[in-house]
C-alpha cells in the first residue's frame, strides 16, 4: 500500500469527519442499550384462575390443569419458564414442600434437591426449594436444568412457584423470576 | 463502440453465471442433506460451515470485483480486506452484538418496533461502521483508492469477510440442522452485507474525491444502518414464523429483493462512474 499525500484543509474535514461517524456510532449504542433494557423489563399482566401476574412481554403462556395454574415460557429459550402451582394442602410448609419433592423424584429420577430452606420474600414467610434434573425430552444433548420452588402459605392451601432454566443460565435468570414471583396475587373463590 | 458493448455482455453473462452457480449450490446443499442426512462432530460442523460460507463469499466477492473494470484493484489488497472483515467481526463486531448486547436472547421477539430500532442501533450501527472503518483506517490514503467507486469494492469486500464469519457461526451454532433453507439464509447474508457495505462505500468514496460536508458520512452510514436493519427484520420473520407459513417466505422475499435493489443501485452507480470517467 503506497500512501498519497492529501491537501492539509482536506485531511482536518476528514478526520472531522471520522470523529463525527465514531460520535454518532457511541450515541447509537447508548440508545440502544435503551431499547434493550426496556424490552427485557417490559411486562404483560395475565389472569388465570384467580392468579394475576406480570410476565415478560414476549413469553409464551400455557394453561394448566389440577394444581399447575399457568406457566409462562420464553421463546427464545424454551427451558426458561415460570410456573404457578396451587397445592391444596394445609400443615408446616417444609412438609408440603418434601411430600412434593418426594412425589416428583418418583416420576422423575433425575431429580434431585439441592438445598431447601425456610425464606422471607417480600414481607412474606415462604419455603425455598432450589433443584436439579437433566432434560432428556428437548431436542439435541441432554442437559442439567436447574430451578427453585418458592412456598406461600394461601387462603386456599400452598402456592408454589417455579422457575426453571438450563443450569448455565439459572443465574441471569434469578432476578427476573423473583421480579415476576413479587407480581403474583391470588384472589381465592375465583 | 464494439468493445465496451462486448465487455458489457461478458459482464451480463458472468452475472448470470454466478447466480446460476448460487442456485446450484443451494440445490445441491438440498440435495446432499435430503440424501445423507449428515450427523456432525464439532470438527465437521465446523468444516461444513467454512466450506458452505465460502462458496456464496467467493460467488460474491468475484461478482463485486467485476464491476471495476476501468482500473480493477490489486487482488492482494482485496483479498487483505475479506481478511480485516472476518477478524473485525470475530473480534468486535459478534462479541459486542451477541455478547454484550444479546441480541439474540431479546430482539426477535420483541414487538417489531423494537426489532427495528434495536436491529438499527445495534446490529446495523455496528456492523456498517466496522465495515467504514476497515477501509477508512487502512486502505483510504493508499494509492491504489484512486476512483470514487473503490470505496464500493473495497467496503464489499470487508463486509463479504465479515459475512463469512457470521456465516460459519450460524451453520456451528444451529448444529448442522436444516442446512438446505441455512444455504439460501448464506446466499441472502452475503448478498445483502455486501450491498449494505456497499452504500457506505459510496458515500467513502465521494467523500474522499469530491467536496462534501461533514455530515456526508454519518448519513451513509445511518443509511446502511437503516437498510440492514430493514433487512434483517424482513427476513426475521423466516426464523419467527410468527406471521405465518405464506408471510414467512414473502419476509425472505422481500428482504432478497431489498438486497437486490442495493446491488442494482450499486451497479449501476459503477457503471456511471466508469461511463463518465472513459470505462464505456
Amino acid at each position: 500500500m503506497t500512501p498519497v499525500s492529501i491537501p492539509q484543509p482536506q485531511l482536518t474535514q476528514e478526520r472531522r469527519s471520522a470523529v463525527l461517524t465514531i460520535l454518532l456510532l457511541l450515541v447509537a449504542l447508548l440508545l440502544g442499550w435503551g431499547v434493550k433494557t426496556a424490552v427485557q423489563n417490559a411486562t404483560r399482566p395475565i389472569e388465570q384462575s384467580g392468579f394475576t401476574a406480570e410476565i415478560p412481554a414476549g413469553w409464551l403462556v400455557q394453561e394448566g390443569a389440577g394444581d399447575f395454574v399457568f406457566l409462562a415460557r420464553n421463546p427464545l429459550a424454551l427451558d426458561e419458564l415460570y410456573r404457578v402451582s396451587l397445592v391444596p394442602a394445609t400443615g408446616e410448609l417444609d412438609v408440603v414442600a418434601e411430600n412434593r419433592n418426594l412425589a416428583r423424584a418418583q416420576i422423575d429420577d433425575t431429580y434431585r434437591v439441592l438445598t431447601a430452606e425456610p425464606i422471607v420474600f417480600a414481607g412474606q414467610d415462604g419455603y425455598k426449594v432450589s433443584f436439579a434434573r437433566v432434560d432428556l425430552d428437548s431436542p439435541g444433548v441432554p442437559h442439567v436444568v436447574e430451578g427453585l420452588d418458592y412456598y406461600f402459605v394461601q387462603a386456599d392451601g400452598v402456592m408454589v412457584l417455579s422457575l426453571e432454566a438450563h443450569s448455565e443460565h439459572v443465574a441471569a435468570a434469578l432476578p427476573g423470576f423473583q421480579q415476576f414471583a413479587q407480581s403474583v396475587t391470588y384472589h381465592s373463590g375465583e | 463502440m464494439n468493445g465496451p458493448w462486448r465487455q458489457r455482455s461478458g459482464l451480463w453473462q458472468a452475472d448470470v453465471a454466478s447466480i446460476v452457480l448460487l442456485i446450484l449450490f443451494v440445490l445441491a446443499i438440498f440435495g446432499l442433506e435430503a440424501a445423507l442426512q449428515p450427523q456432525f462432530t464439532p470438527t465437521t460442523l465446523v468444516i461444513t460451515g467454512l466450506v458452505m460460507a465460502l462458496v456464496p463469499a467467493v460467488v460474491w466477492l468475484a461478482f463485486f470485483y467485476r464491476r471495476d473494470r476501468l482500473e480493477p484493484e490489486p487482488k492482494h489488497l482485496v483479498l487483505q480486506m475479506v481478511l480485516l472483515g472476518a477478524l473485525l467481526a470475530s473480534a468486535i463486531g459478534v462479541p459486542l452484538v451477541d455478547g454484550l448486547f444479546d441480541v439474540p436472547g431479546w430482539l426477535s421477539s420483541s414487538p417489531a418496533w423494537a426489532q427495528l430500532l434495536g436491529g438499527f442501533l445495534i446490529v446495523g450501527m455496528t456492523q456498517e461502521f466496522l465495515k467504514y472503518a476497515a477501509v477508512r483506517f487502512s486502505v483510504y490514503y493508499a494509492a491504489d483508492f484512486n476512483e470514487a467507486i473503490d470505496g464500493i469494492i473495497y467496503t464489499t469486500a470487508v463486509a463479504i469477510g465479515y459475512a463469512l464469519v457470521l456465516n460459519i457461526n450460524f451453520v456451528v451454532s444451529s448444529g448442522g440442522v436444516e442446512l438446505g433453507s441455512g444455504a439460501i439464509r448464506m446466499v441472502l447474508t452475503t448478498l445483502a452485507q455486501a450491498s449494505f457495505a456497499g452504500v457506505v462505500g459510496y458515500f467513502l468514496g465521494r467523500m474522499k474525491f469530491e467536496k462534501r460536508p461533514l455530515w456526508w458520512m454519518p448519513l451513509g452510514l445511518t443509511l446502511a444502518a437503516a437498510l440492514n436493519s430493514l433487512f434483517y427484520f424482513l427476513r426475521g420473520n423466516l426464523n419467527q414464523g410468527s406471521l405465518g407459513a405464506v408471510n414467512t417466505w414473502l419476509g425472505l422475499l422481500l428482504a432478497a429483493v431489498l438486497a437486490g435493489a442495493i446491488t442494482w443501485f450499486l451497479a449501476r452507480s459503477i457503471q456511471h462512474d466508469l461511463a463518465v470517467h472513459g470505462g464505456d
